[in-house]
């Protein structure tokens, strides 16, 4: 059991961290104070096209090995300590960093030279390749630290304990953005560190999860086999890296990547009308039973342009959603709405395998 | 009734039979009767196709002969059939006790008695079924995961649980198998099993929505109507390869090895070579049907890549092709380079995988279990980053619904069962499929023994079979959690292993149950 609440703009105005941190407090039932995190896109308009790199370190010897690392393969361009307030609660916590940097070690030329030329890849599809392992080889070659986000113009916020306290650490309550997802723990089947905590980022891919996957052993063996490493000890990174796979990766389009994740029934599939949507996602779900997500599951995931909200082919967990003007709001109950949105024009119960997916009208740096 | 004197003739042949070279075979199973219950009926004697059962005059009564079945003691293999016709119940099939010193085991003892036997000439000594060795089962040794509070169990009787398949390459180059439950018939050719036991096969198969094999034996005409769901077999000798045969086929299977005898080919005795066999395997009435050890145009991998391709030119690209190898030693980078020669299934069979013949050596000492072959094929592919090019089928060994998922857990995507549909039909396990003599009427082309199959109630017992394994495989996934079958393939992490070593685990990918 664990509480997810989602927010997004579609027209990029922005809504107001301590909205959100109200709301999700409101599910503190859903938590054990174990863990919370805030994904939020749009806090850093002045670096947009720099990868915002969030890390946290154990200790000052992991800071130090953690920022030479940093500097060897990337061009960092500001770093600062992420400010903190103090919470009495919080009795411990990691040095956080964050970094705006480009990829290639301090030289902005990098990217010509190593790309390869025989290959059709964009400056930009060669960027995110080279962030992508970035990620994994710090996050397995440095003990002690690990990347809690590295995507541009967002940034994520997580730790120990119950999300008031987080929210009041991070001073989310200051900040804005016009895509927001947050989190609040009860963990069951991995240890609490601050690296077990939601939201998990991957480029510009965050994920709140609350559920179990009980298929995670095979989706596991089917990201790795595709060059990720799932190093965080937990099951909802593999979301995060399937959609960046089949997303970005294979250039598959958002809603095929979620029928790919959590497919209707074969009865359903048998029965449908539609035969072009029915060989769809016949042929979706016979290629890539692998990545199909088993278990109770509710998930919001969002790529800084769209916010998905998505459940498990049984709707095992809840979720519901609300739309208020341009505004949508996803949660794990319909009481967080009373603060995100007490007039809202619509309220509606999620349905299974039906993703919704909302998108912002196009901005020029997503 | 039976008349004395040809009971007496039949002793005297008896007597004679025993006494050439004065050599006797060990006793193992023996027959006993309850004479109280017994009435006499004589049944036993007809039902024993082995000869282990005659009826001896015991009593004379109002001018009639009453006759007793007694054992001949020579032939009982323990197949218990006798056992279970007998309407009296008056039958019981007993082991005799062995006492064996040093370290020689009865079987070697046994085969030591056997093969030195003057009355015949030192041979091989051939043996049916799968290993019988007390080597370690795997798959008693894992346990499954269950959902407690953290995750609620799915219910199979509320919620859907899928056990659809699909099996090929992933890529739209050739169209997939589709099953209803992961397991398919694995291959028994006709000549092996009768055709009444294939008929059933093949219509048990097309009432689930899965697939038989035919084995290397061809295709007999009256199976082409279930096209849909049979896959056809090319093993060496190439029997019965026609284009009928590819029409009449949903998959092709290049048979290059089979779990019982990896590494030597098969002999179809000439007497089981009877004209409807000539027919299908297109060889000579009465003689000898003879598979070569290799595939003579098979001597690497780069043949077996144009046998793959001139198979799918042949059928237009329309059936996907699979091969079937043994599970040995070096299986991961096998099935890594047939997977890269292009096949779309790979299966592959166990030391446990059953057989119509095959010499007792290779069996009890070649290839290596099922659970560790297919657990290191699953692991190679997925680090060479080409699971998803080919299927993988686990044959050799399953002997239940458990068996099935544990295999699919290892890393399979669905399963061959062959034994246990012979089981499913009655057969005792005595071992002795190759002598034509099965007293179920099985594996034998005896009429009269072949006629013991009632094809309607064996296509029932199949499909009985099938439905049952289904829905506890449903329940299984139901405590698991998990509502497809696609996200139990090479699941390790369902799995935990009790008393194994390290390194057996390290093998099967799986961790020490408590961890
Ligand atoms: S039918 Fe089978 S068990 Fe019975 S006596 Fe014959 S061989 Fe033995
Ligand atoms: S099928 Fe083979 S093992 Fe089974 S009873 Fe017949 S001869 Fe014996």
């Amino acid at each position: 059991m664990c509480g997810i609440v989602g927010a997004i703009d579609t027209e990029l105005s922005m809504i107001k961290g301590s909205d959100i941190v109200e709301a999700i407090t409101l599910l503190r039932e859903r938590g054990n104070g174990l863990g919370s995190g805030y994904a939020v896109y749009g806090i850093y308009p002045e670096f947009k096209d720099l990868y915002a790199i969030h890390i946290a370190c154990d200790n000052e010897y992991a800071v130090q090995e953690a920022e030479n690392y940093i500097k060897a393969h990337t061009y960092v361009k500001a770093a600062e300590d992420i400010p903190v307030r103090n919470v009495k609660s919080i009795k411990w916590h990691p040095n956080l960093r964050r970094y705006f940097v480009k990829p290639g070690p301090n030289n902005e030329d990098f990217m010509l030279k190593n790309m390869d030329p025989g290959n059709l890849q964009t400056e930009e599809e060669f960027a995110e390749i080279y962030m992508k392992n970035f990620v994994f080889d710090f996050n397995k070659s440095i003990k002690g630290a690990f990347v809690m986000s590295c995507g541009k113009n967002m940034g994520v916020f997580k730790g120990v304990g119950y999300p008031d306290e987080i929210g009041e650490f991070y001073m989310i309550d200051r900040m804005e953005g016009y895509i927001w997802l947050a989190h609040n723990r009860f963990p069951t089947n991995s240890q609490s560190w601050w690296g077990g905590a939601h939201p998990f980022s991957l480029l510009e891919w965050t994920v709140v999860h609350n559920g179990e996957i009980t298929s995670y052993g095979v989706n596991r063996n089917y990201i790795e086999m595709h060059g990720y490493k799932c190093l965080l000890q937990t099951d909802t990174e593999v979301i995060s890296y399937l959609f960046d796979f089949f997303v970005r990766e294979k250039g598959f389009s958002i809603e095929d990547t979620c029928t790919i994740l959590s497919p209707p029934l074969w009865e359903e599939i048998d029965e449908m009308e539609d035969d072009k949507e029915k060989k769809r996602i016949k042929l979706l779900r016979q290629f890539y039973p692998q990545a199909l997500l088993n278990g109770p599951f509710a998930i919001l995931v969002s790529n800084g342009s769209s916010l998905i909200a998505m459940n498990d082919n049984l709707k095992l967990r809840p979720l519901v959603a609300a739309k208020s003007g341009s505004r949508y709001y996803f949660s794990s109950e319909e009481c967080s709405f009373e603060i995100l949105c007490p007039e809202r024009e619509k309220t509606w119960m999620l349905s299974r395998n039906r993703p919704e997916i909302i998108s912002v009208k196009e901005i020029e740096y997503v | 009734m039976y008349s004395l004197y040809s009971l007496m003739k039949q002793e005297e042949k008896l007597y004679e039979l025993s006494m050439e070279k004065n050599w006797r075979r060990p006793v193992r199973f023996e027959p006993l009767f309850d004479y109280d219950r017994c009435s006499g009926c004589g049944l036993c004697a007809t039902a024993c196709s082995w000869g282990e059962i005659r009826l001896i005059p015991k009593k004379v009564e109002n001018g009639k002969i009453y006759s007793m079945p007694v054992a001949n003691r020579h032939s009982c293999g323990g197949c218990h059939y006798c056992e279970r016709q007998c309407p009296e119940g008056a039958i019981r099939i007993v082991e005799r006790p062995f006492v064996s010193s040093h370290r020689y085991w009865r079987e070697d003892q046994e085969n030591l008695w056997r093969q030195a036997d003057p009355n015949k000439k030192g041979h091989i000594l051939l043996i049916s079924n799968g290993s019988d060795s007390e080597m370690i089962t795997y798959f008693d040794h894992l346990m499954f995961d269950a959902c407690q509070v953290t995750n609620p169990p799915i219910d199979p009787l509320r919620e859907p649980v899928e056990l659809r398949t699909y099996l090929g390459r992933k890529d739209g180059s050739s169209p997939l198998l589709e099953l209803n439950v992961p397991i398919m018939f694995s291959a028994m050719s006709f000549g092996s099993i009768n055709l009444r036991v294939q008929i059933a096969e093949a219509k048990a198969a097309s009432i689930v929505g899965t697939y038989w094999n035919t084995g290397e034996g061809g295709l007999h005409r009256e199976l082409y109507s279930y096209r849909e769901n049979t896959i056809v077999q090319i093993a060496s000798g190439r029997f019965g390869v026609s284009p009928k045969f590819f029409k009449n086929c949903s998959a092709v299977e290049i048979k290059i090895g089979q779990g019982a005898k990896p590494g030597i080919g098969g002999h179809l005795p000439g007497e089981k070579v009877t004209s409807e066999i000539s027919e299908t395997r297109m060889i000579p009435e009465g003689t000898d049907a003879l598979s070569p050890a290799p595939h003579h145009d098979i001597y690497s991998i780069e043949d077996l890549k144009q046998l793959i391709f001139a198979i799918k030119e042949t059928t237009g690209y329309e059936k996907p092709v699979s091969v079937k190898v043994s599970a040995v030693h070096n299986i991961a980078p096998i099935v890594s380079g047939i997977a890269r020669a292009g096949a779309d299934i790979i299966a592959i069979d166990g030391f446990r995988g059953g057989t119509g013949a095959t010499p007792r050596r290779i069996r009890q000492s070649m290839g290596i279990p099922i659970e560790l072959a297919i657990s290191a094929a699953d692991k190679r592919l997925r680090d060479e980053g080409i699971r998803d090019r080919v299927s993988l089928v686990a044959a050799g060994g399953i002997r239940n619904s458990a068996d099935v998922l544990k295999a699919i857990c290892l890393g399979a995507d669905a399963v061959y069962i062959g034994t246990a549909v012979l089981v499913a039909l009655g057969c005792g396990l005595c071992q002795r499929c190759y002598a034509n003599k099965c007293a179920y009427g099985i594996t034998t082309n005896r009429k009269d023994l072949a006629d013991r199959i009632d094809v309607d109630l064996a296509t029932e017992a199949l499909v009985n079979l099938l439905s049952a394994w289904n829905d506890e495989i449903r329940e299984l996934m139901g405590g698991m959690g998990i509502n497809t079958i696609g996200s139990l393939v090479g699941n390790r992490d369902r799995l935990r292993g009790v008393n194994l070593t390290v390194e057996e685990m390290k093998v099967l990918g799986v961790k020490q149950a408590g961890l």
